[in-house]
């Protein structure tokens, strides 16, 4: 089973907080958005008095940093495009798989057509990668600074990331006589307060007249021929890091000692087709 | 009869060079310069109205991994 944890850290020392969170989970592939910690001693701190070890494989990405708990050369990287990060994860035993990390642009810094645009052209470089390795075992996870529901999440030339299992199995549909392949995105299932943890990911109160308060900005997308093999019972939106809350006491992101995003947590059982 | 002009006093197109243009030219370069260990490579897209050109640079030997130097975007101005 692969492991995977994936924070926007925001640039916040949080390195006790990462590797607490990775020994605490066992997580094999560690990606941050947005953090300027130094490799050398998070490694050193992750590799502390543990049976295996982390290593960070070659990434020319100046947005997303990955940490893995396998040989390097079994994470190759495929393309480094700002905001998106492709690897092409091959265990010696086991399907291959498509990682894309993302952290794609900010509403701060753009309106809604903006953010439909990289979404297309996200999504069009995970097309064009999944032709060049030839399959679509992928799965992207990153912060999408998109909520589930907006356009460049669920349309066509987006990501086309559906809340139904069911749906994204039927693989792609037609829309004007081209195919358009599906996501599977759990995210759905965890908005709202009722949803099994915290709200969103990412809690933002604005004075504008359409305030969703809780965001899901950090999803994960799992493509249809990876679904038997992505664990739902395990994954997770992570709000303990240890024995430390990641939430104020108001169930809030504590922003002014972690990160504003919480981190994601999820499966996939590679082991499960041996 | 002589058919009337209606497009205007255009520009020269020799003097025009569009970013796509610029952005091939240092493709071609950096083929050239490292003998095709790394190769330039440009895509140009286009999604409603708005271009995008993205200047990578290809490493056949890593596989053909692609890293982007750098994109621009504009609008078609009208």
């Amino acid at each position: 089973m692969a492991t995977f944890l994936f924070w926007n850290i925001n640039k916040k020392p949080l390195q006790d907080h990462i590797v607490a969170l990775c020994h605490e989970h066992d997580v094999d592939i560690l990606i941050l958005a947005e953090s300027d910690l130094p490799a050398v001693p998070l490694l050193q701190a992750l590799n502390t008095e543990q049976r295996s070890t982390f290593r960070q494989p070659f990434n020319l990405s100046d947005r997303l940093f990955f940490l893995i708990r396998y040989p390097t050369d079994w994470l190759k990287p495929v393309r480094d495009d700002g905001g998106v990060a492709i690897r092409h994860f091959i265990p010696p035993i086991g399907p291959d798989i498509l990682l894309a990390a993302v952290h794609l642009p900010s509403k701060l810094y753009g309106n809604e057509s903006d953010q439909i645009f990289e979404a297309n052209r996200a999504a069009q470089m995970v097309t064009e990668a999944e032709e060049r390795v030839g399959h679509t075992r992928t799965v992207i996870v990153g912060d999408f600074n998109m909520n589930p529901f907006e356009p460049g999440m669920v349309g066509t030339r987006g990501f086309q990331a559906v809340m139904d299992q069911r749906i994204a199995r039927r693989i792609n549909r037609t829309v004007l006589g081209k195919e358009y392949s599906f996501f599977y995105n759990p995210m759905w299932s965890r908005l709202g307060d009722l949803s099994k943890g915290p709200p969103g990911t990412y809690y933002y109160n604005s004075s504008t007249h359409v305030n969703f308060f809780w965001n899901t900005f950090d999803q994960v997308l799992i493509r249809p021929d990876l679904l038997d093999l992505f664990s739902a019972d395990r994954f997770q939106v992570l709000d303990v890091a240890g024995q430390q809350s990641l939430l104020s006491s108001n169930g809030l992101p504590d922003s002014s000692l972690n990160s504003d995003h919480l981190p994601l947590l999820f499966n996939i059982e590679i082991e499960r087709v041996i | 009869m002589v058919t009337k002009n209606l497009w205007g006093e255009l520009p020269d197109a020799a003097d025009i060079r569009s970013p796509v243009t610029i952005l091939r030219e240092q493709a071609s370069l950096l083929t050239q310069m490292t003998n095709g260990t790394l190769q330039g490579e440009v895509y140009l897209e286009n999604s409603g109205g708005r271009f995008s050109s993205t200047l990578y640079i290809l490493a056949p030997a890593l596989d053909d991994y692609r890293y982007s130097v750098l994109s621009v975007q504009y609008p078609v101005v009208s």
